[in-house]
């Protein structure tokens, strides 16, 4: 559980202790490569924790092939790269604001968290091999019906790819699921690529030549 | 923060009608971040109830207020799941002889 010493690092990714309900992102990725096992009702039973770990899990699956791809082409893997990457993964985490869904019915009041949103966005990446999402914001009033509402995110993609196509494929793939799970108005979808991953080495499974 | 049995055995049957919904996850315990910390502490240290219900459900004169937090599946459209879960909810509220007030139906986490 969090202690003094780990609330530097949980602040330095944009968390409080209270955001992974008194557990560290380290903590969380010793119980994914422990397998979820034993099960922690602490964990398992916290929202915050459950978001942090999809992204964690998808990110784990990508991450041997591009850190391979980065210590044998570029030397040591940039550590700014990684905060970004941990620090979208720690929004994530926080449930932030609460989105309505309409109700024809005065006695009922139903919503989805700006974090369970942010979490369909970055699913995005499992549309696409090698994509990582990394901060995701919503910007304008998610909290009024109908409000407009852009999207940003920030991706790191694997090269070979010609970047405004494969920009095109993934707003297509966040438009498609925020408009399946949402009833938010997204007038714009601002991607950002702020990596373009060198292929590895060893042959990552990517497709890369 | 003690519930009276009615409260219990009522966030019980409705916890159980909204983990009956095919396309629910996971039901998550709801109220205030600050009621939460406090019960989990209660409940470490021995001193709080166990095993309680995460549903929360108020009894009032008129019926009952429910708030639920769920994780929902992305394999349906969650805007249908929130609304088969607050159908569940009336349901269960129904066949236990009391209406629903109002109603907080929250989805905090959906999986892909």
């Amino acid at each position: 559980m969090t202690d003094e010493r780990d609330e530097p690092q949980l602040r330095r990714l944009g968390l409080e202790p209270e955001d992974l309900d008194g557990h560290t992102i380290d903590e969380l990725t010793d119980y994914l490569e422990a397998g979820r096992q034993p099960a922690d009702p602490s964990i398992d039973g916290s929202p915050g924790c459950q978001l942090a770990l999809d992204a964690l899990e998808r990110l784990r699956s990508l991450t041997p092939a591009l850190v391979a791809a980065d210590t044998a082409d570029t030397g040591p893997v940039d550590s700014s790269w990684v905060d970004r990457i941990l620090s979208g993964i720690a929004m994530d985490a926080r449930a932030g604001r609460r989105i309505p869904y309409t109700a024809d019915d005065e006695r009922l009041d139903l919503g989805i968290t700006e974090g369970a949103v942010r979490g369909l966005v970055r699913s995005a990446e499992e549309s696409f091999p090698g994509v990582v999402v990394g901060r995701c914001r919503l910007d304008g009033d998610v909290t009024e019906p109908g409000a407009p509402v852009a999207v940003a995110v920030e991706v790191s993609v694997p090269y070979g790819e010609p970047l405004p196509r494969l920009a095109q494929y993934l707003r297509t793939e966040i438009g498609a699921q925020l408009a399946a799970h949402t009833e938010l108005n997204v007038t714009r979808i601002d991607l950002t690529i702020e990596d373009v991953a060198l292929p590895s080495e060893g042959g990552a499974d990517d497709g890369a030549q | 923060m003690a519930r009276s049995e009615e409260e219990r055995g009522l966030a019980a049957v409705i916890e159980s009608a909204v983990r009956a919904v095919p396309a629910v996850t996971n039901v998550f315990r709801s109220g205030s971040l600050v009621g939460n910390a406090m019960a989990a502490a209660a409940e470490h240290l021995g001193i709080g109830e166990t095993g309680t219900p995460l549903v929360s459900v108020g009894v009032e004169d008129a019926g009952v207020r429910v708030e639920v937090s769920i994780g929902a599946a992305s394999s349906a459209p969650v805007a249908e799941t929130v609304r088969e879960v607050q159908r569940a909810i009336d349901a269960a509220a129904d066949a236990a002889g009391t209406t629903v007030t109002s109603s907080r139906v929250t989805v905090v986490h959906v999986r892909g």
